[in-house]
């Protein structure tokens, strides 16, 4: 592997991590320092009131690093070829985007006012929302503070540890919020190494530019959910019966973060059929709730791709090479849904027309190709 | 009658000087199951066992006030039947409830919320409940003798329950407005 491509890559995450600070909210105050200021003024500017020039920049980004990431994982000249780079590239990455800031959405926000509900004003998130708390400043920067807790139990418990370590001080407790992410995407990756003992596997987890973006960035919690219910399932087809049943454990502890994982019920209550058709057939269990039951529920999400993208890496991925690609360019799809808002600023207009075409239009060009080059292959 | 209408308006000037009002009207909820109903004791181990959940001050003042509003209503309906025992048993336990409300309000303050939203609800109701018993109070005899069979009758002061009901409510705004 080439050093300087990697160098390249996180001065890329680098740039990133600068440029998503433009984001801040008007409202919200991270710090005081003047230097500090100074510095995020300009960016601030160029995102909301540049927004086209922001939007490119932002399309830009995406597009170095999906080819950072096709250039790692299907070409062997810049492939990572061991672990210890991988690790240290991984680290590296997660310790950049660490001191992001959640550009792309607000939910972050809402994880940290809603903990705040319960650990600071004792109160339950499940039937009190921060707005009957008038005082509180998140509500300054939260949005969706008019709802009672979105997420279960496990989650809540979870966000204790951020909360206290964050200590009331807001910019403190994103990053303690984006490093405990961190530190479970390291878990991940570390779990997809040690069930296929691939680093293409790997590869296509850590570096997939939507994992990246809405899991170190933005500091969505379904890496969470997905951990625990593929630790769930690769333990409940282990043949030690503790281990089966911290599976269920872990499995059942996964619905009370987010819920989407009760989908995978049958492929654990179909205990004969092997770790490979039951991460086959949770892909696509998964993957209908994307495409039918979210959207009905409020729409499709971009971090809702990371569910698929965790369990397609544990699959054998040269053995399922349409669905890898397939998988690839949804994630960069789901990506460009960030787009519109960013240009106009507002969600309304022609933005869900855009944002639709942003997902039918890749995936469309992409089964279009694929079946050209299957029968010029065929005929030839 | 007169008491409570005074009382009632008394509530809403003071009141009004207090808090302002730029909100929705106050609504009581549906009557839930009465008693005689099968699920009517469930339902009432279920509203005992709910605080455990309501757990919080501004949750324990949401549950006591649901609680408050769901007896009045309860009462109410009774009432309405000439059930005036139960009505009776069901004003009483909503005015418990009520008379929980403030310590909660206290506890929410001291720990540094701003409870002007949760005044004013509280307020909201009370002039609702106001309303409630000033209407049942033009509807219900004074005094109602309650004879069952096999027991010593008892003699009910219609009267002076709803105007010591509305006493309670106004004490509790009178209450919660030094916070």
């Amino acid at each position: 592997m080439k050093p300087f491509i990697i160098v390249l890559y996180i001065s890329t995450l680098i740039v990133l991590t600068v440029f998503s600070y433009g984001f801040i909210d008007p409202n919200l105050s991270l710090s005081t320092n003047p230097i500090l200021i100074r510095f995020i003024e300009p960016l601030t500017f160029l995102v909301y009131h540049k927004r086209p020039i922001a939007t490119i920049l932002f399309f830009i980004i995406l597009i170095i690093l999906y080819i950072y990431y096709v250039l790692f994982l299907y070409n062997p000249k810049y492939g990572i070829s061991s672990m210890e780079k991988l690790r240290k590239v991984l680290l590296a990455s997660a310790t950049v985007l660490i001191f992001s800031y959640p550009a792309l959405s607000y939910d972050l926000f809402n994880y940290i006012t809603t903990a705040k509900v319960l650990f600071r004003y004792h109160e339950n998130p499940y039937i009190v929302i921060p707005v009957e708390i008038p005082n509180d400043p998140n509500l300054l920067f939260t949005r969706a503070a008019n709802k009672t807790a979105l997420y279960g139990p496990v989650w809540l418990a979870i966000t204790a540890i951020p909360h206290y370590l964050g200590s009331g001080n807001i910019w403190l407790t994103i990053i303690a919020y984006k490093g405990m992410n961190a530190v479970v995407f390291l878990l991940f990756a570390y779990m997809v190494y040690h069930v296929t003992k691939s680093i293409t596997n790997v590869l296509f987890f850590a570096l997939n530019p939507l994992v990246i973006m809405e899991t170190l960035v933005s500091g969505h919690n379904d890496i969470f959910m997905m951990i625990l219910a593929l630790a769930g399932l690769v333990l409940w087809k282990n043949k030690l019966v503790i281990n089966n049943i911290i599976g269920w454990l872990l499995f059942i502890a996964s619905w009370f973060i987010k819920g989407a994982t009760v989908v995978l019920l049958p492929v654990f209550i179909l205990r004969k059929l092997s770790l490979h058709y039951s991460l086959f057939i949770a892909y696509f269990l998964l993957l209908i709730v994307i495409l039918a039951i979210a959207p009905i529920r409020e729409e499709l999400y971009p971090w809702y791709a990371v569910w698929i993208v965790s369990v397609m890496s544990l699959l054998p991925i040269d053995k399922h090479q349409f669905l890898t690609n397939l998988t690839i360019i949804f994630t960069f799809s789901l990506e460009l849904r960030h787009l519109p808002y960013m240009w106009m600023g507002y969600y309304a207009g022609v933005g869900p027309g855009l944002r639709s075409l942003f997902i039918v239009i890749p995936v469309f060009v992409y089964l279009v190709v694929y079946g050209i080059i299957g029968v010029i292959k065929k005929s030839s | 009658m007169k008491k409570i209408i005074i009382y009632c308006l008394l509530l809403i000037v003071f009141c009004s000087f207090v808090i302002p009002a730029v909100r929705a009207d106050y609504v009581l909820p549906y009557p839930s199951y009465m008693p005689g109903n099968k699920l009517y004791k469930v339902g009432r181990v279920i509203d005992t066992h709910k605080r455990f959940w309501y757990f919080g001050s501004i949750a324990q003042t949401k549950y006591h006030l649901g609680l408050s509003d769901k007896y009045l209503v309860e009462a109410k309906t009774l009432f309405e039947y000439k059930q005036y025992m139960l009505g009776a048993d069901a004003l009483i336990r909503s005015n418990n409830e009520f008379n929980e409300i403030p310590h909660y309000i206290a506890k929410a303050k001291e720990s540094g919320i701003d409870v002007t939203l949760l005044k004013a609800t509280i307020l909201d109701a009370a002039k609702k409940h106001g309303e409630v018993l000033s209407l049942l109070d033009e509807q219900l005899p004074k005094t109602f003798l309650w004879e069952p069979e096999k027991e010593k009758p008892t003699e009910l002061k219609l009267h002076d329950l709803l105007t010591a009901s509305a006493g309670v409510r106004i004490k509790i705004v009178n209450d919660i407005a030094l916070f």
